[in-house]
């Protein structure tokens, strides 16, 4: 049987209410944390994310990528932010939430989360677990898309890729098109 | 108290449909308000920045997916709507479509029809695309496509001196693609129809058998606003349009449903020497068949990485590969078995869940249908000479020679099995249909039960129309303008900027 996604977030919440009574007393506790985390993330010149979500975008790049951008693992977390805030629609939510799951999720396998495991731990958590488009697994294993959107976004990386903007172009007919096109666009 | 606004005409939504609506109503003199949810962006705001683009132009930041989370729905959300995303791509309605269409009381005379076809066509200047334009994976995928009994055939395209960017999915920042927002809607605003952005319908006030007024939201402010009309046009799309008629509580059990899809993913090839198909068009030679169509699609980078099949380091060290990669998008017609509904977290936490849900699940049949166009696709690539082909499966599979594409059907047996599957061409929700007891929308554009509302829209299609739909939808919208404002359009579109150009090019002449 295949679960809608709303189906598992409400599964999802049920299992909270059930484990309620351990949490509970701790709710004014993370209530604090994640405020805190809130704002390191404000401080950090983050707008939307909390400075956790942006570590585990770090740490799952730096786990999968080949190569940091020219600014640092920190880049790929900066353009999901970028993205981010430019959203607007009610299930953005929904996407900063998948990010706090990806790094507590290591949790749940007895370990410490995503960003404070060492690379290789790391990788071989993400590989084992975070490889599926099916199941429970399958919801964290969606911010993947967001990494690579954060990673490839950098023009170093672009660029590394042998990826070449208009300007650089070698077919002739079309960067003269673009050159006379972008003249147009200065003058307009 | 809140802001009233009135008019004669209230078009919501400012896509393929809506803003050929406003077009013609306001060229027969009608005072014409557009309410557009999303921004309006002209090119100069426009940039080949990906992921700011993807959150500013498409709806919920092109992370729209089904229930199930295994398949994305991509819809504009801006003014001009999904044509601003589009790649330009212009097929005109398959007859034995209108055919079906007819069988369940949805009338388009031919005759009309094609006349239609031919304005909107004038207006968005179709005309096919040039070869300079081609990348240079092109040749090779016609070859490829020709040598497994696919017949390629190069797109028509609404666009005037495009210089080949290949950034069509991100707006046209040079603004030579000739969409809703580059044609229509100026063309409606400079005949006195007025646009609103930022403007979200939040529900339709009806009493008895007439609408009164909407209720919108400035989403910049959240200010509330209440806009009065004498006839109301939804335009918002599928999806958004049935979404709007189940929140204001009308078709309840009928609004949704019938929902259908052009879907697929890519089939990516791995060539030896490098390619650079990011050098020009991204959409050049197509393969339409009875059951599946496939078309060439070289994305950049962002976009590229996000169709690309793999996962970590099996996905980074293709996308190394990048300048060696070309492309082939399979796309199947679905049946209308999809559902868009108001869901439990709607009812419940409005604030968190403000949004409709969409079930759908490929039949067996379309799952069929995929794997034999993914089947081709990976034998056109091979035929053209890549060395590797990789499939949209969570499976990694080996697909190095033609005998080796049989592994296909073990590696997709259902939908949750795929990567990167989507559709861009949602249709349906609010059909047209002689059957009162089925379908939302009488065959004269009206919702049932209400006097003054109609749909204009991919939401009117009782079943997908099998191609790139933007012109199927701008031609019915043109068509629809008679039952809707009283209006015919005139034999010719004289404005615009490909007229502009044709006048420039035959005075030059």
């Amino acid at each position: 049987m295949v679960l809608s996604l709303n189906a598992r977030i409400a599964a999802a919440a049920g299992v909270l209410l059930l484990a309620a009574p351990i949490w509970l007393p701790l709710a004014p506790f993370m209530l604090v944390w994640w405020r805190r985390d809130m704002r390191r993330g404000r401080a950090a010149g983050l707008r939307v994310l909390a400075a956790h979500q942006a570590r585990a975008i770090a740490a799952q790049a730096e786990a999968t990528m080949p190569r940091a951008p020219e600014g640092g693992w920190r880049v790929v977390a900066e353009n999901v932010d970028r993205y981010l805030a430019q959203v607007h629609s009610p299930r953005r939510w929904r996407t900063s939430a998948l990010l706090t799951l990806l790094e507590f999720a290591p949790c749940l396998a007895l370990t410490r989360r995503l960003s404070r495991l060492d690379v290789a731990p790391r990788r071989h958590f993400l590989d084992r677990h975070l490889t599926t488009t099916k199941g429970f697994r399958g919801i964290p294993s969606l911010t993947r898309q967001l990494v690579r959107m954060g990673y490839y976004a950098d023009a170093g990386i672009a660029a590394s890729l042998g990826f070449r903007t208009m300007r650089e172009r070698r077919n002739a007919a079309l960067a003269s098109l673009h050159a006379a096109a972008t003249a147009r666009r200065a003058v307009g | 108290m809140m802001r009233e606004l009135t008019a004669e005409f209230v078009v919501v939504g400012s896509g393929a449909g809506g803003s050929v609506v406003a077009y013609h109503l306001a060229s027969a003199g009608a005072r014409v308000l557009v309410l557009e949810r999303g921004p309006w962006l002209h090119p100069k705001d426009l940039s080949h920045d990906e992921p700011s683009m993807i959150a500013q132009l498409y709806k919920d930041g092109g992370a729209q997916t089904n229930n199930d989370a295994d398949m994305f729905v991509l819809q504009g959300s801006c003014v001009g709507g999904s044509t601003v995303l589009t790649n330009a791509v212009c097929f005109r309605m398959p007859e034995d479509v209108r055919r079906a269409f007819l069988q369940r009381g949805f009338v388009l005379p031919q005759a009309e029809l094609q006349q239609s076809f031919a304005r909107v066509e004038s207006v968005l200047g179709v005309g096919p695309l040039p070869p300079e334009l081609w990348n240079p994976t092109t040749a090779r995928l016609a070859v490829g496509l020709e040598s497994v009994g696919a017949t390629p055939g190069t797109f028509q395209k609404a666009m005037l001196h495009c210089v080949g960017c290949g950034y069509c999915n991100v707006g046209c920042r040079y603004g030579r693609k000739l969409d809703a927002s580059q044609t229509w809607v100026p063309m409606a605003v400079a005949r006195g129809a007025v646009v609103m952005p930022d403007t979200e319908v939040v529900r339709i006030v009806h009493r008895g058998a007439r609408v009164r007024h909407l209720l919108c939201r400035d989403r910049n402010t959240g200010e509330p606003l209440r806009v009065v009309a004498d006839r109301f046009v939804l335009a918002g799309g599928a999806i958004n349009t049935p979404e709007l008629l189940l929140r204001s509580g009308l078709h309840h059990g009928r609004a949704g449903r019938r929902t259908s899809f052009n879907a697929g993913a890519i089939v990516f090839g791995d060539f030896e020497e490098p390619l650079d198909g990011f050098d020009g068009d991204q959409m050049c030679v197509h393969h339409i068949g009875e059951r599946f169509a496939i078309e060439q699609i070289q994305n950049p980078p962002v976009s590229l990485a996000l169709t690309l099949p793999g996962f970590h380091g099996e996905h980074a060290e293709r996308m190394q590969r990048y300048r060696h990669l070309a492309a082939l998008g399979v796309l199947v017609p679905t049946l209308p078995t999809g559902r868009v509904f108001l869901g439990l977290g709607h009812r419940l936490l409005r604030r968190w869940f403000d949004h409709a849900d969409l079930r759908f699940r490929m039949s067996p049949f379309e799952l069929s249908a995929f794997r034999d166009g993914c089947r081709t696709a990976a034998l056109a690539l091979l035929a053209a000479g890549a060395h590797r082909v990789h499939v949209p499966c969570a499976a990694n599979l080996r697909i190095e020679r033609p005998e080796h594409v049989d592994r296909i059907d073990e590696a997709m047996r259902e939908q949750s099995d795929l990567v990167g599957f989507g559709s861009s061409h949602p249709q349906g929700g609010a059909c047209v249909g002689s059957d009162a007891a089925e379908d939302v929308v009488d065959p004269d554009f009206r919702v049932r039960g209400l006097r003054n509302l109609f749909v204009a829209d991919a939401s009117l299609f009782p079943q997908s129309v099998r191609v790139n739909p933007m012109l199927s939808i701008m031609a019915v919208a043109d068509y629809a303008v008679r039952a809707i404002g009283g209006v015919r359009p005139p034999q010719l579109i004289e404005e615009g900027p490909a007229h502009a150009a044709r006048l420039q090019k035959g005075g030059a002449a």
